[in-house]
């Protein structure tokens, strides 16, 4: 910016960290209210006009979650799908990104853009056969159902060929020339290089699998196979009154992405920054 | 060593290319197959032959068809216009903020990070007419009170106000990282010659933003095509044969949810990817239309 000092520049600063102000209030304060829900009451959730601070501060709503609505379980759940869905995304990206930006054959191009176009396919398209197959395969409320659609990532295949395409040939065909197998090579000279654009690509796939809530709906009917998200859409259809268990729910789904976020945050943006997502 | 290298990636490739048939391209030929059955996925074989039945129904008998075709489409061209440039301002004022930036982008990223799920829910509970917190903020500046999600006038606009908050975020981290990249060196050139500050901004800045927005414009467009959690956990029950969600009424219907409800519930399946194929082909169409439209035609 321009440095020039007198009232009307002031003035226009004063606005601009005003505007800026303001977006940050509309953005946390539904966030607040949460907070601040969740330790009232069930009576007090439901006051009108309705308090802002609680009254009687109390974590039974937290208990409540957790003992009799056995949401460990559910927390438990989403971490397995999501871990296992995540690096097995990983593993099958990078290795399907070395292969399309160090080698050359036939209908490559043709391939890649098969695999990429996927992207353009609502989900609405895919959901019912999708369905369909893994009931035939008898894998409705298992882990596997949920995780096998997740396995590959074509967002993630498009990210790591285009940041592979970076990392020089030589590295490679030095390695072959010393005798090294084609996945050492993969192994300890790829995947190290690319850390950056793992790092992205995974954060992402975790996002995406944590916080989806189609499928598992679909393939889920079991209460003690629930995902996160699905047991919070549940609260809204058994407890449909209870805003209490519903507020208190969506605070602790928010809980582990505010602290990972508040600590990760600059790591998070870089790993964005550098995927480069300029298409 | 000539042999290792044919090996590998035909080793990689295989599974890869088996997992895109059984989840990508098997799905999709299925779905544009079975929208042309009465389908029962029990017995395939028995399933009668309709033609285009199922679409001439869509089109003629089923009401909630072109309430939940509208409403998808004012959905998203709502979004889309309000998420671009909305985001694009958002990125500006970060990009010249000189403090604080780190907690700016915190509090915009944030709710983008969580589900849809937990900030859908959140958001029945601040829309609740009688001790919700929007209600709340009406009468303390003496407005009337709204139905909000319990007015069928109303439900469809606060989906999409709680949707267009949680992807703002996206919107203008994408837009921030796209204005880093941007070399400094035209606007620069640009301020040298003479221009004023908006003319810099809307000749220099945002053409060289063209890529980002593309990218920007497509992915708000498809992802808004395909809303289907918030409307699940936000909505009421529709009435009548409605099945889940979509209400008061028919008054939030949108396509992914008419995919579900008739698919799942009611087990048309023949009509759900019907209503399938309809949404791909929509989404296709306007996706290549962007690209023709939006393509930016030089690099840096």
């Amino acid at each position: 910016m321009i440095e020039k000092r007198g009232p009307r520049q002031k003035l226009a600063k004063l606005l601009w960290y005003g505007t800026i102000f303001v977006i940050c209030v509309i953005m946390l304060l539904p966030f607040f209210w949460m907070f601040m829900s969740s330790f009232k009451s069930g009576l007090e959730i439901i006051r009108i006009p309705p308090t802002l601070w609680p009254e009687h501060f109390t974590f039974r709503n937290y208990s409540t979650i957790f003992r009799r609505l056995a949401f460990s379980r559910y927390f438990f759940n989403s971490f397995v799908v999501s871990g296992v869905s995540t690096v097995v995304a990983l593993f099958t990206s990078s290795l399907t990104g070395f292969v399309f930006s160090k080698y050359r054959f036939r209908g490559k191009e043709v391939i890649f853009m098969s695999f990429i176009g996927a992207l353009m396919i609502p989900f609405a398209v895919t959901i019912l056969p999708m369905y369909l197959l893994i009931a035939k395969l008898n894998l409705l409320n298992t882990y596997i159902g949920l995780i096998l659609p997740m396995c590959v990532s074509p967002f993630g295949i498009f990210l790591m060929r285009q940041f592979m395409e970076g990392i020089p040939i030589e590295l490679v065909e030095a390695a072959r020339l010393d005798g090294a197998s084609e996945f050492w090579i993969y192994r300890s000279i790829m995947v190290p290089l690319s850390s950056a654009a793992l790092a992205g690509v995974g954060v992402f796939t975790f996002l995406w699998t944590w916080n989806q809530l189609w499928w598992p709906l679909m393939v889920i009917s079991k209460a003690k196979m629930r995902t996160l998200p699905l047991a919070l859409a549940a609260l809204t259809w058994q407890h449909a009154k209870r805003y209490d268990m519903i507020v208190t729910g969506a605070a602790i789904a928010a809980i582990p992405v505010i602290i990972i976020f508040a600590f990760a945050q600059q790591k998070l943006v870089k790993g964005i920054t550098l995927t480069g997502i300029k298409v | 060593m000539f042999k290792r290298k044919v090996f590998f990636p035909v080793a990689v490739i295989i599974p890869i290319m088996g997992w895109y048939i059984l989840f990508i391209f098997y799905p999709v030929i299925y779905a544009l197959y079975t929208s042309f059955f009465l389908w029962i996925p029990e017995n395939p074989a028995v399933s009668p032959f309709v033609g285009l039945k199922n679409y001439v129904e869509l089109f003629t008998i089923d009401p909630r068809f072109k309430i939940a075709l509208i409403n998808t489409i004012v959905y998203v061209s709502l979004k889309t216009i309000i998420v671009v440039p909305v985001g694009l301002i958002l990125a500006l004022l970060l990009d010249k903020t000189p403090i604080g930036r780190r907690f700016y982008i915190f509090c915009i990223f944030l709710p983008a990070l969580c589900s849809a799920t937990a900030i859908g829910i959140l958001f029945t509970y601040l829309y609740q007419p009688r001790f919700g917190f929007f209600n709340h903020m009406l009468t303390k500046i003496s407005l009337p009170s709204q139905g909000f999600l319990s007015s069928s006038k109303q439900a469809l606009y606060c989906v999409l106000a709680t949707d267009i908050w949680q992807f703002l975020g996206f919107s203008t981290l994408i837009f921030y990282i796209g204005l880093i990249n941007v070399p400094r060196t035209f606007t620069e050139a640009a301020l040298i010659d003479g221009a004023g500050k908006f003319r810099i901004f809307w000749s220099v800045t945002v053409p060289l933003l063209g890529h980002t927005l593309l990218f920007i414009s497509i992915y708000t467009m498809i992802n808004a095509f395909q809303v289907f959690d918030f409307i699940f956990v936000m909505t009421s029950t529709g009435g009548g044969t409605g099945g889940s969600a979509g209400g008061p009424g028919y008054s939030s219907y949108i396509l992914a949810l008419l995919v579900y409800n008739e698919g799942m519930l009611r087990l048309r399946i023949g009509k759900a990817t019907a209503v399938a194929t309809i949404l791909f082909i929509i989404v296709m169409v306007l996706t290549l239309l962007q690209f023709k439209v939006l393509k930016p035609k030089w690099e840096y």
